[in-house]
C-alpha cells in the first residue's frame, strides 16, 4: 500500500510539474511580438438591423484584400454601439481602414434597400464611422498566468514535502 | 474535506448537464437569452453552439483533472489531520464573545431587512426589490456561509438550532432559491454522505452519532418541503423576467433581432408560435446552458474589447470602485438597456479574459488554490471545509476573483469565532 502511495505521489508531482512547465512554455512561446490589431467603428444601424450580414460581408472583404488572413483569425463583436474588430498584425495604412468604413457603409445601403426597404433619405443617417485603430499586444503573459503557475508550484512543493523531509534527515 | 469534494462534484455535474443539453439542443432560436449572447460576438447560431460545446469540454476536462488531483492528495494525506473534527468538545463556540457578537449582528441585520421589506412599496418588481435591498442581500450572502459552517461544526444542540433558524430566515428573505438549495445540499446532503462514508470505513459508531443523524434527516425533510413552495414562488416571479428578456429581442429599438431572421429568410419559420409548447422546460434548459454560452462569449469578447481587470473586479467587490467587474461587463454587452446585472461566466470566463494560456490551466489552478486553503485550515484546526466547498461552487459560477474578498472575510470571521475552541484543542500555540 505504501509503495502504491509513493508511486501516486510521484505521479501527482510529475503531473503538476508537467502542467506548470506546459503553462509556462505556452505563455512564453507567445512572447514573440505577436500583435493583434484592434479596430473600432461607431455603428449606427437602421432599426431591426443586426450586423450579422454586414459581418459576413466584412469578413469576405478582409479575406479578399489580405490573402494571408483566414476567417478564424478575424474576431468581431458588437458592444456599446461600436463594432470591434480584432485582426492579426497586418501592416496596412490607416487609409485601409477608412476605405473599409466606406465599404461597410455601402453595404449598409445595400442591406437597407434589400431587407428593410428604407428610402435613400433615411439611409444617409445610418452607417459606420472609424473610431480608433490601435495596436495592442494580446499575447503577453498576464498576472493570472503568473498566479496560476505559482499555485501549481506551491501545490507541487506541498506534495513533495515527504521527499524533501526524508532527504534532509541525517544518515544514520 | 467532504464539502470541498462535494463543491467540486457539484460543479462537474452541472457542467456535464449543461454540456449535455448544449449538445442535445441543436435549435437555439427559441432560447432568447442565448441568442442575444451569441449576437454580441456576431456568431452564427450553429457556430456559437459548436464553440460553446468546445468550451464545455474544456471546462469538464479542467474540473475532472482538478478532482483527480484532490482525490489523490486526500488519499495520500489520510491520517495526517492534526485536529479531528469528530473529537470536538461540546459547547464549541458558546464561550466565544465574538460568536455572540456575530449572532447579534446577524439578528440585527435580519430585523433591519425584514423591516425594510414590510415597509417598502408592495408593487415593486423582482429586479427593483433586488436593487432596493441590495445591501442587505450582500451582507446576508456574506453571513450565511459562516452560519452554515457553524451549523455543521457546532457540537452544541442549542448552537446548531440557533444557526439553522437564522439560516432559514436568511433563505426566506433571499431572492434566490439557490440559497435554500445550497443549505440543503451542503448542510444536510454532504453531511449525510460524510456519515455514510465513515460508516463504510468503520470509523464511526452508529449509536454515538444516531441523534445527530436523526436530527439532520428530519431537518433535511423539513427544508426539502420548504424548498418546493420556494421554488414555485421564485419561478413564478422569474417568469416575467425571462419573458421580458425574450421580449427584448422583439423590440425594434434595441437594434438587435434574432439572428435567424437574417440567416433564414424562409417565411415558414417566422410563422412558428412566439411561445412554443414546453416553455417551462426551455426556460430551465436555457438557465442551465447559459453559463457555458456566457463563458464562450467572454473568450471572444475579450479578443476585441479590453475586459475589466482583475483589480477592477476586486475593487468593485470591496465597494471601492464603480467600474463594472467582468461579469457585469458581460451582462452589459448582452443587455445594453438593462440597468444592472451579472452573468455567470465560470472559472473559464475569468481564465479567458485575464490569461494568455488556455483557460483549462486557470480552472485547475483556481480549484487547487481553494483546496490548498482548505488543507491549511484543516492543519491549523480552523473549520473552513464548508466555506471552501461553497467557494468552489460559487467561484465556479462567478469566478475566483469574485468570491475571494468574501471568502477571506468569512475565514477571518470563523477564525476569530473559533479561536477559544482552537486554543482548547491545542491548535494555537
Amino acid at each position: 500500500m505504501k509503495g502504491l502511495q509513493r508511486h501516486l505521489l510521484q505521479l501527482m508531482i510529475l503531473l503538476l510539474i508537467g502542467l506548470t512547465l506546459l503553462q509556462s512554455t505556452w505563455v512564453y512561446l507567445q512572447i514573440d511580438g505577436a500583435h493583434r490589431l484592434r479596430v473600432t467603428y461607431h455603428q449606427h444601424l437602421p432599426p431591426n438591423c443586426f450586423p450579422l450580414e454586414i459581418q459576413r460581408r466584412l469578413q469576405q472583404h478582409l479575406i479578399k484584400d489580405v490573402p494571408g488572413i483566414t476567417s478564424n483569425q478575424i474576431v468581431i463583436s458588437s458592444f456599446a454601439d461600436k463594432l470591434h474588430l480584432s485582426l492579426p498584425e497586418i501592416s496596412k495604412p490607416r487609409d485601409f481602414y477608412v476605405n473599409l468604413e466606406n465599404t461597410l457603409n455601402e453595404q449598409i445601403k445595400c442591406l437597407s434597400n434589400e431587407m428593410f426597404s428604407l428610402e435613400e433619405t433615411n439611409i444617409r443617417q445610418y452607417g459606420f464611422r472609424l473610431n480608433k485603430v490601435e495596436s495592442i499586444q494580446v499575447n503577453s503573459p498576464r498576472t493570472l498566468d503568473y498566479v496560476s503557475i505559482l499555485i501549481n508550484i506551491i501545490f507541487c512543493l506541498f506534495l513533495a514535502r515527504p521527499f524533501l523531509k526524508k532527504k534532509a534527515q541525517p544518515l544514520k | 474535506m467532504i464539502y470541498v469534494l462535494g463543491g467540486l462534484a457539484l460543479a462537474i455535474c452541472y457542467t456535464a448537464a449543461a454540456l449535455g443539453i448544449a449538445i442535445w439542443q441543436t435549435d437555439l432560436q427559441w432560447f432568447g437569452d442565448i441568442t442575444l449572447a451569441c449576437q454580441v460576438t456576431l456568431s452564427q447560431l450553429d457556430q456559437c453552439r459548436l464553440d460553446t460545446i468546445a468550451v464545455g469540454w474544456e471546462i469538464l476536462a479542467g474540473l475532472c483533472l482538478a478532482a483527480l488531483m484532490l482525490i489523490t492528495t486526500l488519499f495520500l494525506a489520510q491520517g495526517r489531520q492534526t485536529v479531528n473534527r469528530w473529537a470536538l468538545p461540546p459547547n464549541t463556540f458558546e464561550r466565544s464573545i465574538l460568536y455572540r457578537l456575530f449572532i447579534i449582528g446577524v439578528l440585527s441585520l435580519l430585523c433591519a431587512h425584514f423591516f425594510t421589506r414590510i415597509t417598502g412599496p408592495d408593487q415593486l418588481g423582482r429586479l427593483a426589490m433586488i436593487e432596493r435591498e441590495g445591501v442587505f442581500t450582500s451582507l446576508e450572502n456574506l453571513c450565511w456561509p459562516i452560519l452554515l459552517q457553524l451549523y455543521v461544526t457546532d457540537r452544541s444542540r442549542i448552537g446548531r438550532y440557533f444557526a439553522l433558524t437564522l439560516l432559514l430566515v436568511v433563505a426566506s428573505l433571499a431572492f434566490f432559491r439557490g440559497t435554500l438549495l445550497l443549505i440543503l445540499i451542503f448542510g444536510i446532503g454532504f453531511y449525510l454522505l460524510d456519515f455514510i462514508w465513515r460508516i463504510l470505513n468503520r470509523r464511526n459508531h452508529w449509536k454515538r452519532y444516531r441523534p445527530i443523524l436523526t436530527e439532520r434527516l428530519i431537518i433535511g425533510i423539513v427544508v426539502s418541503l420548504l424548498l418546493i413552495p420556494a421554488v414555485i414562488t421564485d419561478s413564478a416571479s422569474r417568469k416575467t423576467y425571462i419573458l421580458s428578456g425574450q421580449s427584448t429581442i422583439n423590440t425594434s429599438s434595441a437594434a438587435r433581432q434574432p439572428a435567424s431572421s437574417l440567416q433564414t429568410p424562409d417565411p415558414n419559420i417566422t410563422q412558428k408560435p412566439l411561445l412554443p409548447t414546453g416553455l417551462r422546460e426551455r426556460q430551465i434548459m436555457q438557465r442551465i446552458m447559459s453559463p457555458l454560452y456566457h463563458a464562450s462569449m467572454a473568450r471572444k469578447l475579450a479578443d476585441t474589447v479590453p475586459p475589466p481587470t482583475a483589480w477592477d473586479g476586486l475593487a468593485r467587490k470591496l465597494r471601492l470602485s464603480n467600474q463594472p467587474n467582468l461579469n457585469e461587463h458581460l451582462y452589459h454587452a448582452i443587455y445594453p438597456s438593462h440597468p444592472a446585472g451579472q452573468t455567470t461566466s465560470l472559472f473559464f470566463g475569468e481564465g479567458a479574459a485575464w490569461s494568455s494560456a488556455p483557460p483549462l490551466f486557470w480552472i485547475v489552478s483556481a480549484v487547487l488554490f481553494l483546496f490548498l486553503l482548505a488543507l491549511a485550515g484543516e492543519r491549523v484546526g480552523i473549520p473552513i471545509g464548508l466555506l471552501v466547498g461553497l467557494a468552489i461552487w460559487r467561484g465556479y459560477t462567478g469566478g475566483l476573483i469574485d468570491i475571494l474578498p468574501s471568502l477571506m472575510l468569512q475565514i477571518i470571521a470563523i477564525t476569530l469565532i473559533a479561536k477559544p475552541w482552537m486554543k482548547r484543542m491545542g491548535a494555537l500555540r
